[in-house]
């Protein structure tokens, strides 16, 4: 072969490679972009922050998919070579004179010759370019659509992980939007916060029982905030567990307004709020007993409304939400035994507020077993206990059973 | 051993023939060709056209043209095989001993013209099955060589069906080329009229002898075939085949038998030809694309599906053809390089020219024109 049409070759070969390179890396693109369409896809359905980790998946698939296009696909021969300059007009003569480089029967030389001709008549006609760079419509479109796509969903998931958009779990079901899946009706967030006395105590909130909120004051402190979700329309519902030496002074919401589901003057330890209309904070305040002052006394009956918001507009009333009534009706039944003046276990004078249900025991002896009673039907029901008693412990601890 | 004065001698020869035939035969470029290269190649052609298209006048001219012998047998329903290659007969010596001479009959020439030959019973047409392909004939157990180059060309009516007998499949295969004749254009009846008009006398001059056409024949046999372009053939002939492992789509619906290894054999000796006929020295892609319809419409059965879709033989060959094409990504034909000017020809060899359509023409410098690109037989 002459120098010059060697020459040649060497630059359609170098063509060639341009062209390879270009298909590989388009090709690498296409797959890179859509692995990182996919994976962005998914952190973002799942709520899991995801843009790196897309990111860089993306682009390692886009360097080891253009790598194996370029070393295994389109890799080519000298054959190959050949075939694509054949293309340009030469009716197979550079194949067939590839084919037949080592043999030197008169035909082949003849071949050769004709060949190489019309190779030099190709490459003047061409200006020097036999081979055109050609991509396939193929390559542009997968690139074309998967860029777009791949970069287009990195964006949701970046801003779906700084939180500027939802993620889809959350479009999917937020009450604002209610699409979530068996979610038809919007959604409010009641939240309960516990405040006040700790005293090197700690407050706890508990889970949720028998429908409620369990808020409580006890020595381990896990956290002092719990949130509710409540239908629109619904109602609110939370027990209090108090610990020993504690008790509720109230409930009260962000704008002050205190809730006492029933007999007023007594600090309830359940919460209720009923046809509940926007996202709302209820703070429990405890308040720890003064051994001296506040046991047996005013516990949870304040006939004075001592304790009690003078502003207060709530009065208790069955279940609803706002307070009616007059906060001085006691909830003592009449025919309720007036203790002795004193009793076996103390120095202080026998009153209805320290006495217990048989109105001669003060209830510092036995407030924990009637405490316990009531905790006891409040869990349980008041199945098996005299009507009586269980008139006695709401009236006393200022519950609903 | 091929050499240099073959090839300029091929190339003298072929470019007189047609010239030679040109003068008896108006138009009718493409049948001309096909039938020189099938001469040239060795094989036989069926000639499909309706009558006064030229049939017959063809083949005398090439008869005359080649110098070789020339026979005609007219296929009746009454001839028998006897009437074709010939028979004993009982001779009496001058001292009246009676014994059997062989009587050779009218296929003991070089080129056979077989006039309707669909007309035959088909015992009658089988006795050209032996000559065909072995040129030979045996007679009462005794065989013949034929006269060498041997070339049968078949004709036969595509209407008047009525009473004829269709070829059966291993006669049909044994014809390299099958061709349609078409009607002449308006161009070419008015010539033929004008030229008929003076004279019904056949002009055409010899422009080579039978040693020629062998010799002919053994240079185009040398011409080299890539393996990319045979790979390409072979599997042109396999995708006719609806249960090959490279049967085309096409012939999966519409083909129940394909063609036979002499299809490839046809294909490959033809084609070579047709190279050398266009001045070139290997086969091409465009070389076996050409070459197909010919050699296949004639190998393939229809199915059902296909008789009932009025789906032709060389309707399935463009669509195998097609599939070939994206199978190995070839590109549509490119235009075959303007060599105009600054053409190096080292040697003398000059491309052999032709005035069918589609064949370079070779002006007295030597400047090859651009060649159309665009199959050579074409298909009904």
């Amino acid at each position: 072969m002459e120098t010059s049409q060697a020459e040649v070759i060497k630059k359609c070969r170098n063509d060639l490679q341009k062209e390879r390179i270009i298909k590989s890396v388009l090709c690498g693109m296409a797959a890179g972009f859509a692995v990182m369409f996919l994976l962005a896809f998914i952190t973002w359905i799942f709520e899991f922050k995801g843009l790196w980790l897309s990111l860089g998946l993306g682009v390692a698939a886009w360097i080891g998919a253009a790598l194996l296009f370029y070393f295994v696909v389109f890799s080519f021969t000298d054959m190959e070579v050949m075939k694509r300059i054949d293309r340009a007009g030469l009716d197979e003569r550079m194949i067939t004179m590839y084919q037949l480089r080592g043999d030197d029967s008169y035909m082949a030389r003849r071949q050769r010759e004709d060949a190489s001709a019309t190779f030099a008549a190709a490459v003047k006609k061409s200006g020097g370019q036999l081979i055109k760079t050609k991509i396939t419509t193929a390559i542009i479109c997968a690139a074309s659509i998967a860029c777009p796509f791949g970069a287009g969903m990195a964006v949701v998931t970046a801003l779906s992980d700084y939180d500027v958009i939802p993620t889809l779990y959350e479009l999917c079901s937020d009450s604002n939007f209610g699409a979530g899946s068996g979610s038809t009706a919007p959604t409010y967030t009641v939240t309960y916060k516990v405040s006040g006395e700790e005293d090197g105590g700690l407050l706890k909130i508990g889970d949720a029982e028998d429908g409620a909120i369990l808020v409580s004051s006890s020595e381990d402190n896990t956290d002092k905030t719990k949130t509710d979700k409540v239908e629109k329309g619904g109602t609110a519902f939370a027990k209090a567990v108090i610990a020993d030496g504690y008790y509720i002074e109230k409930w009260v919401d962000e704008n002050g307004v205190e809730y006492f589901p029933n007999a007023a003057g007594y600090q309830p330890i359940v919460f209720t709020k009923d046809n509940v209309q926007k996202n709302m904070t209820v703070n429990v305040v405890f308040a720890k007993y003064d051994d001296e002052a506040d046991l047996g006394y005013n516990y949870y009956y304040d006939p004075d409304n001592k304790n009690k918001n003078p502003d207060d507009k709530d009065h208790p009333d069955d279940n609803n939400s706002d307070k009616d009534g007059d906060p001085k009706d006691s909830p003592i039944p009449d025919d309720m035994p007036v203790p002795p003046s004193q009793g076996p276990g103390g120095g202080n004078p026998a009153t209805p507020g320290n006495t217990i249900i048989d109105g001669e025991t003060q209830y510092g002896e036995n407030f924990d077993y009637f405490h316990g009673l009531a905790m006891d039907m409040l869990a349980n029901g008041t199945d098996g206990y005299p009507p009586e008693l269980v008139a006695a412990v709401e009236a006393y601890f200022g519950i609903l059973l | 051993m091929v050499t240099e004065k073959n090839i300029a001698k091929f190339s003298e020869q072929c470019k007189n023939i047609f010239a030679q035939i040109e003068r008896d035969v108006i138009g009718q470029k493409e049948i001309v060709e096909g039938t020189i290269i099938a001469m040239i190649a060795g094989g036989n052609v069926l000639l499909e056209g309706v009558p006064g298209v030229g049939k017959t006048r063809l083949v005398r001219s090439l008869g005359r043209v080649f110098s070789l012998p020339f026979s005609r047998i007219q296929f009746t329903p009454d001839l028998m095989p006897a009437d074709v290659t010939g028979t004993n007969i009982v001779v009496k010596d001058d001292k009246g001993n009676s014994s059997f001479q062989f009587q050779p009959g009218p296929i003991f020439s070089n080129i056979i013209l077989a006039d309707e030959i669909n007309r035959a019973t088909p015992k009658t047409q089988s006795a050209l099955l032996e000559a065909m392909q072995e040129h030979t004939v045996t007679v009462m157990g005794v065989s013949r060589k034929l006269n060498e180059p041997f070339f049968v060309l078949a004709t036969q009516n595509p209407i008047e069906q009525d009473g004829t007998y269709p070829l059966p499949e291993a006669q049909m295969d044994r014809f390299m080329f099958k061709l349609i004749v078409k009607n002449p254009s308006l161009d070419e009846l008015m010539n033929i009229v004008s030229l008929t008009q003076k004279t019904m006398a056949e002009v055409a001059e010899a422009a080579c002898n039978g040693e020629d056409l062998l010799e002919m024949r053994a240079t185009a046999n040398q011409i080299p075939v890539a393996d990319e372009v045979l790979r390409y053939a072979m599997t042109l002939c396999s995708a006719t085949h609806p249960d090959s492992e490279c049967a085309s789509q096409a012939a999966k619906k519409y083909v129940r038998l394909g063609a036979s290894p002499r299809a490839g054999q046809a294909i490959i000796s033809a084609a070579k030809v047709k190279a050398l006929l266009n001045g070139r020295f290997n086969v091409s892609y465009n070389d076996i694309n050409s070459i197909a319809y010919p050699v296949l419409r004639h190998r393939m059965k229809m199915n059902f599906e296909a008789i009932a879709g009025r789906v032709t033989p060389d309707m399935v060959i463009k669509m195998i053809l097609d599939e070939m094409a994206t199978l190995f990504r070839l590109e549509p034909t490119a235009r075959t390089l303007d060599l105009s000017e600054n053409t190096e020809q080292p040697m003398s060899a000059e491309p052999i020219m032709a005035n069918a359509d589609g064949v370079e023409n070779v002006d007295a410098n030597n400047e090859v024109k651009e060649k159309k690109s665009k199959r050579r037989f074409s298909k009904k």
